[in-house]
């Protein structure tokens, strides 16, 4: 049967006359409701977050919520996500593959092509809209990596943030990662103003959010189900977290990334959340073992990793009382949580030695291990945007190979993932080992709403959905799998799992800077067995090659079929809007005029200052009493610019990804009244990132210079953008406090690039 | 005959839609995705080419499109048309674009608004009636249908950028909470910004609003408090989203619908405007028709030959007051003067920003005064609370003479009389509701667009409708009308656009027939002709109706040389009117107009509708929380108790734990200095306060309170204040607010917008935390005479609320 949304307009059945009096009674349209029955449905995802990283699933974090929930519900062992955030959630979301979503690879990676424009086409519509339209409140809380890049400043459109995705609510920052004790929030589509909270943090920040939602829709309507999408910025770098979590960890992880490997393997065993003989993968030659290392680096490793643990210990009580708060709900017991740890393996992308900001390595810097060292005592505070290193990013993804990005191997993909329903599951603390995606999530949930997904939905005809509703689990641990096979690419990492068996090949190391030479048709596949290899320890490619070619042919049968092609394993130049075509908002645009106070526009759609000269140029109206607060602001702490008064002096600063800051001031004070202030930064040229002079004015007079030994050549921060009039994330320098707002009145910001 | 001139309207219409349409290709929208037919897909990017990705734009040439909708203003009030309030502002536009004399409304503002919104007549769009009194017929139910989707969202889909600042009175009741659903909210249904209060009509000091669908409060900047009001607010809004979208998105053209509260009731506006007004209204409502009329023709707004209608005698003369009423009606007056002054000042900053980045000349300005006519709901004598009056709770002169300071003020929700609301009607008979009557549905519109339209300063005398608006804008923004909108195939569109009137000020009228129905006053336009009938209950009487429509009194206009409808020549043209007569039942059929019903308590009865509370006796709320009062416990003609399960922080700590309304009326149990009081706030009229003589302790604890009702309607009853179950006070409350206290809300841990007291600055949070406030309501036992009351009461004050 052909279905569709939105339903019809009502239509009053009845006659009508000339008046009221001669008129069948009037009737209202029966408000929307979803069938009988259907329960809330709480859906957490984690993010960045390895299979042996919870104690819920034998990791060295404790978890004591998670623990909870699976007592009272089922554990899956066998659930598998895409490698990567942005993908993993549009396939969460739609219930397609991540390239059928448009979502082959993060949103800031896009290209011309079907499967990676970062854009989830109409056509494969939400579960979120589908749920709405059927009469489900629904609200979408945390990390939005869905929005394609440019269009996630306040301008809009909005077609693809969370209101156009059929989300009622939304509460959360547009971007891969934040800091998370100076976030860029939104509220639906407008920006929320910084906490004044001296201990705001995020994760705290974001389960308010999500009990007063849930709480308000069932205090006005208890009668209708929710749907609560719950994306926490946790546990993704920068590791940040209340000095007091990080404390409790401290001494726990001296004994290094191998033993780690082996002590959780023995506690997975006895939880029974992998099979008795399960292998210990081995480390792979690149990553160092652990007792290698100097006792700086072990110094310096086991703190990062402290850092880690506190900051996942605090996730998980924070999400600990959003599962407390719908325990006290009148209808508790008819609500479906589903609380998938990661939407990727842990994350290597703080190379060998980790960083302390994660923005160096994509300026291409990697810091020596003395300069992290001297910050030590900082590190998971909100000055330093930190990232551990690979080697405790492997151990978290216990007992497999790889990590993140590595699409073909299950450190990459395989997440942990419990599901509770007291109303409808019976077993409880129960183990489930069939094999299922992040694309059967949509379609688990449909089939206990009682909701048919429709052919055509806003006028737009339908994909099909591609996942597999794992209901059929719920109360039978032994019946046979109903997903027989999958697709696995990301970045050219891919793997084709098949009726137990899993072909695998790896593109290139996680860790690795370079990504050149690589050649599809001569790298590497492995094969393995899962039923008998339940963490990819024994490569059977040489003992069955028939049966590995059967996977590779099918491999690229399902490739093209899933818009997988091209495979692309370019990295930086992806990066570039010049090379890849991706719209942006100031393309092609050199002067940019700003009348009012505006923060918190994305750095893509901000103009590009990056390698070359500009002159930023601010008429203002100082007070009498002296002007002091921010200007004109690109980034924070990760990298970027400030133009600002500070106590009356100007100033004008390049931040050179947190290791060097260099700042022109004025000696004297700007006078009160009407002036114009200006930065213009001389570009010495010669290729990216290079250096220039920074020369401030006022009213025409030269105040002061200063020489830039070297620039952010490619990206200043994953989350904050450029502010006018106040800084609303992290300080670009410390020498004041944010939001630092302008004490005078900005008439005119004027940029101009050369 | 008949038959034939029905065939012709029709013929007149279909052709005027079919123009439209034909004006390009049929559309649907969304618009296909994307093909990226110059990509090339091979097995990896080396042998591969990617397509290109672009940017939805809108068409060469689309201007900036802004609507400002004044509300509640009638045809003599703005200087611009002859009234003797000056208009420096909307002088301007209109000495740079046209004035239009001859353009129509609804009578009423959730109608006019639909009817705008979507190019449709108000039945078709089912906003027949204010949203309050919905009914589950196809043109009354409150919901605006999918099939008659709204221009914003067309343009929105078409590259335009799209923000509804100000007042929205096109949803639901049921579906104003943050429950939703939000399918008829401004961001689905083609916004993407919305700032404004949701409902008829708003405090504008302290005002409830929304951005988006959050609750926010209006922030104040520093060194204007006091001074600051909603008008300044959504002025600000409006600046601030155009600099920030053309800095942004220079290239990207934006449509804003720019709806003030104003000069809808409460008539707030800061002292400084009042005072500019003292004495200047004196001379009364009489002689300031004449003087306006004389003002209107020098100003070429009304032709030579119009005559000043004459006085209903329902009205009393000026010089019949008694010098205290005169003191009264004229302060009301002086402030209605102030707030319309102020509008347009305000609207005037939105102008200068325009210009000041150099965007006027590109945009597309429609400055509407008036959703409707000047309302005369405030009663004969004018109303220093509204809600009060309208629910039957009468204010006498005395009252008002005490009060005359406070008008226009944070602590009135002040209202002008009768007859001022029709002087602001000159040259018309009537008011807002009565759609049969030009003082109903004639409201001033300028035009400009300085790129496209010459002839600056011009004036232009079609006859033209709101529903004209939509497809004006689809027209200069070279966008066709889509066959279909997100899957929903749509009506067609109703109005004919006025483009052609822009350039040619002699060219023949496009609309040739309109109806006009309003609570079953209804008219009918045909080529010059205007046949009218006045239905049953006179605006500004709050209880009855019912009458039979076949008795109604039919008056016949020539209006090609009667522009105010002053000779009635129904006697001389009785095959004309005959003919108007019928034509109207077949309009009426065609837009969902019928059936026609006039029943006021039954329409107002909420089992009717959907209802998010109704069955329900138990209710739990946590903090944070702010609903709309229709949809949160109603604790009115009942019994009932309210308890705060609350932890007192150590050292104590004050603030309100629950409120439901705001300074025009409602209740509020709050701590201060450590001890906790319920206060329940009888229409600004009355303050009954129950306060504990020894402050909470720190740590658990519960308050309640106990009402037991007397029974009957807005009765008294006896309020029992409880801590932890120990009784701390008792008070008698003589009576009770029988339907609503107003357009605000029921909060938890605050009293946000203006406070229901007056011992504490809004929104005083609490400072300790509530666990949960729980309300139990005995099950109402009304007598069905007393329902009926209640339900005239919600009736009218959701009436004036609009």
């Amino acid at each position: 049967m052909s279905s569709s949304l939105p339903r019809p307009d009502f239509h009053f059945p009845g006659n009508i006359g000339r008046t009221f009096e001669d008129s069948d009674a009037a009737k209202f349209p029966k408000v929307v409701r979803p069938p009988q029955g259907a329960p809330n449905v709480l859906l957490i995802l984690l993010d960045d977050v390895g299979f042996g990283q919870f104690s819920t699933f034998g990791g060295g974090v404790p978890s004591p919520n998670v623990d909870k929930l699976a007592a009272h519900g089922l554990r899956y062992t066998r659930f598998h996500t895409t490698a990567l955030c942005s993908p993993t959630r549009a396939a969460l979301l739609t219930g397609r593959d991540h390239h059928v979503a448009g979502t082959g690879v993060i949103t800031e990676l896009a290209t011309g092509y079907d499967g990676y424009t970062g854009i989830i086409p109409k056509s494969a519509g939400t579960l979120s809209e589908i749920l709405r339209q059927n009469g489900y409140a629904t609200a979408w809380i945390g990390k939005n990596h869905n929005t394609p890049a440019w269009e996630t400043s306040e301008v809009g459109p909005f077609d693809h943030w969370p209101s156009g995705l059929g989300f009622d609510y939304f509460y959360g920052f547009n971007s891969g990662d934040t800091s998370q004790f100076e976030p860029i929030l939104f509220e639906n589509h407008s920006r929320v103003p910084r906490s004044t909270d001296p201990r705001y943090h995020i994760s705290h920040d974001l389960a308010d959010h999500a009990i007063a939602w849930m709480q308000k829709e069932k205090e006005i309507d208890p009668s209708r189900p929710f749907f609560l999408y719950v994306a926490p910025s946790a546990t993704h770098s920068p590791h940040m977290a209340p000095r007091e979590w990080i404390d409790k960890f401290k001494g726990q992880f001296d004994m290094g990334w191998d033993k780690y490997r082996e002590a959780t393997l023995e506690r997975q065993k006895k939880l029974g959340v992998v099979p008795q003989d399960t292998k210990l993968t081995a480390r792979d030659k690149s990553l160092p073992a652990w007792d290698s290392l100097n006792a700086d680096q072990k110094r310096l490793y086991a703190r990062m990793m402290e850092i880690f643990a506190g900051f996942g210990a605090q996730t998980d009580y924070e999400m600990g009382r959003v599962l407390d708060a719908v325990a006290a709900l009148p209808d508790a017991g008819n609500t479906l949580i589903i609380y998938i740890l990661g939407d990727n393996g842990a994350s290597a992308e703080g190379g060998l030695d980790g960083a302390t900001n994660e923005l160096a390595a994509f300026n291409g810097v990697f810091e020596p291990i003395e300069s992290e060292l001297k910050v030590i005592d900082e590190l998971g505070g909100p000055k330093y945007y930190n990232h551990f290193p690979a080697g405790w990013a492997w151990a978290m993804d216990t007992p497999f190979q790889w990590t993140k990005q590595i699409a073909s191997h299950f450190g990459g993909t395989r997440n942990p993932m419990v599901i509770s329903w007291p109303a409808r599951i019976k077993q409880n603390g129960g183990v489930r080992t069939q094999f299922h995606h992040i694309t059967d999530i949509m379609p688990t949930i449909l089939e206990v709403a009682g909701i048919h997904a429709p052919d055509t939905l806003n006028g737009m005809a339908q994909k099909p959905i591609e996942g597999v509703s794992m209901a059929y689990t719920f109360n039978d641990a032994k019946a046979p799998d109903r997903r027989k096979s999958e697709i696995f690419e990301l970045v050219s990492n891919r793997g084709m799992y098949q009726n137990g068996w899993m072909a695998s090949s790896l593109a290139y190391l996680p860790w690795a800077a370079t990504r050149t030479g690589y050649d599809p048709d001569k790298a590497k596949w492995e094969l393995y067995n899962i039923n008998k290899d339940f963490s990819q320890a024994d490569d059977l490619a040489a003992k069955d090659p028939e049966k590995l070619k059967e996977l590779v042919d099918l491999w690229w049968a399902e490739a093209a079929r899933h818009d997988v092609l091209p495979l692309d394993w370019r990295s930086v130049e992806r990066l570039s809007e010049q090379i890849t075509g991706r719209p942006s908002l100031a393309a092609e645009r050199k002067t940019f005029v700003y009348n009012t106070p505006l923060v918190a526009l994305p750095e893509g759609s901000a103009p590009d200052l990056k390698n070359k000269s500009f002159t930023i140029t601010v008429e203002a109206d100082i007070p009498s009493d002296g002007g002091d607060g921010m200007l004109f602001t690109q980034g924070g702490i990760t990298a970027g610019w400030g133009f600002y008064l500070l106590k009356g002096k100007l100033v004008g600063l390049h931040n050179y990804i947190g290791l060097e800051r260099y700042r022109a001031a004025s000696s004297e004070s700007v006078p009160a009244g009407k002036v114009t202030l200006t930065f213009d930064f001389k570009y010495e040229g010669g290729g990216m990132g290079k250096g220039g002079t920074i020369t401030l004015t006022v009213n025409g007079k030269k105040v002061g210079e200063v020489r830039v030994e070297k620039t952010a050549g490619f990206k200043y921060s994953l989350y904050e953008g450029q502010d006018i009039g106040e800084d609303s994330g992290s300080p670009v320098a410390f020498d004041y406090t944010p939001p630092f707002k302008f004490n005078g009145k900005i008439e005119k910001v004027t940029v101009d690039l050369k | 005959m008949k038959t034939r001139a029905c065939v012709r309207s029709l013929g007149v219409t279909l052709v005027g839609t079919l123009i439209l349409a034909g004006a390009s290709a049929q559309e649907t929208l969304p618009k296909p995705e994307q093909a990226f037919s110059d990509a090339k897909i091979g097995r990896t990017y080396k042998d591969s080419k990617p397509g290109t990705m672009v940017l939805t734009k809108a068409p060469a040439g689309a201007p900036n499109v802004l609507v400002i909708l004044i509300d509640d203003a009638g045809f003599g009030q703005w200087g611009t048309f002859g009234g003797q309030v000056p208009t420096p502002n909307l002088d301007r536009l209109a000495k740079m674009g046209l004035r239009y004399t001859r353009f129509h409304t609804t009578a009423l503002c959730s109608p006019s608004r639909a009817a705008l919104l979507t190019g449709r007549n108000h039945h078709s769009a089912g906003t027949g009636v204010i949203v309050e009194m919905g009914d589950g017929y196809p043109g009354y139910s409150g919901q605006v249908p999918k099939s008659a989707g709204m221009f914003a969202e067309v343009l929105r889909q078409n590259g335009y950028s799209t923000a509804f600042i100000g007042k929205n009175h096109n949803i639901a009741d049921w579906e104003t909470s943050i429950a939703g659903p939000y399918d008829r909210w401004p961001s689905l249904q083609g916004f993407d910004y919305f700032y404004g209060f949701i409902g008829g009509e708003m405090d504008q000091w302290q005002p409830a609003l929304y951005r988006g669908t959050t609750p926010v409060a209006m922030q104040i900047p520093k060194g204007q408090e006091g001074n600051y009001t909603l008008n300044d607010s959504l002025a600000d809004e409006t600046i601030s989203y155009i600099h920030q979208e053309k800095s942004v998105t220079p290239d990207r053209p934006f449509f804003i619908y720019y709806a003030p509260g104003a000069t809808h009731a409460p008539h707030h506006v800061p002292k400084e405007w009042i005072v500019k007004f003292k004495g200047q209204f004196d001379q009364g409502w009489d002689k300031y028709r004449e003087e306006t009329y004389q003002r209107q023709l020098k100003l070429g707004v009304v032709p030579p030959e119009t005559k000043l209608t004459p006085r209903p005698k329902e009205i009393p003369a000026w010089d019949s007051l008694s010098p205290d009423e005169k003191r009264v009606a004229s302060r009301l007056m002086e402030v209605f003067a102030a707030y319309t002054a102020q509008t347009d000042y305000e609207v005037g900053r939105v102008l200068d920003a325009l210009e000041e980045i150099g965007q006027l000349h590109n945009t597309l300005t429609f400055w509407e005064i008036g959703d409707n006519g000047a309302s005369m709901e405030g009663t004969l004598s004018g109303a220093f609370n509204e809600l009060a009056t309208l629910q039957g709770i009468p204010e006498n002169s005395a009252f008002l003479l005490q009060h005359l300071d406070e008008l226009g003020s944070a602590k009135a929700s002040n209202h002008i009389p009768v007859g001022w609301a029709w002087a602001a009607n000159t040259p018309f008979q009537w008011g807002k509701q009565v759609a049969s009557h030009f003082g109903g549905t004639r409201n001033p519109l300028v035009i400009a667009w300085p790129d496209r339209i010459k002839g600056a300063g011009g004036i232009r005398t079609q006859f033209h409708h709101v529903i004209d608006i939509s497809p004006t804008i689809l027209e200069a923004a070279h966008l066709p009308q889509p066959t279909e909108i997100n899957g929903v195939k749509q009506k067609p569109i109703e109005g004919v656009s006025m483009v052609y009137s822009f350039d040619d000020p002699k060219a023949a009228g496009t609309r040739h027939i309109q109806y006009f129905e309003m609570l079953g006053n209804r008219a009918l336009y045909k080529d010059g002709w205007i046949a009218t009938a006045r239905h049953g209950r006179l605006p500004w009487v709050t209880m009855g109706g019912g009458s039979d429509f076949d008795k109604d009194k039919w008056e016949l206009y020539d209006l090609a040389n009667d522009f105010s409808e002053a000779n009635d020549v129904a006697a001389k043209y009785p095959q004309k009117l005959k003919e108007l007569q019928n034509d109207f039942w077949v309009e009426a059929k065609k837009y969902n107009v019928l059936p026609l019903d006039d029943r006021f308590a039954e329409r107002g009865d909420p089992s009717l509708r959907p209802s998010l509370i109704a069955g329900r006796t138990d209710f739990t709320y946590y903090p944070g929380t702010r609903i709309p009062e229709p949809s949160a416990a109603n604790t009115k003609n009942t019994s009932h108790t309210i308890t705060a399960t609350i932890e007192v922080p150590q050292g104590g700590g004050d603030g309100v734990l629950v409120a439901e309304g705001g300074a025009a009326g409602g209740y509020t149990l709050y701590i201060k200095d450590g001890k906790p009081v319920y206060e329940y706030n009888y229409m600004a009229h009355k303050r009954y306060k129950l306060a504990g003589v020894e402050p909470v302790s720190p740590g658990p604890a519960v308050i309640r309170v106990d009402f037991k009702y007397d029974g009957g309607v807005g009765k008294g009853g006896s309020a029992t204040l409880f801590v932890n179950d120990k009784k701390v006070a008792e008070a008698r409350i003589d009576k009770t607010v029988p339907s609503r206290f107003g357009p605000e809300s029921f909060d938890v841990g605050m009293d946000n917008a203006s406070p229901v007291s007056k011992d504490y600055e809004p929104p005083f949070a609490y400072l300790g935390t509530i666990k949960k406030v729980d309300i139990h309501i005995a099950p109402s036992n009304l007598s069905a005479s007393d329902r009926k009351k209640v339900l005239d009461g919600a009736r009218n004050a959701a009436m004036g609320l609009e």
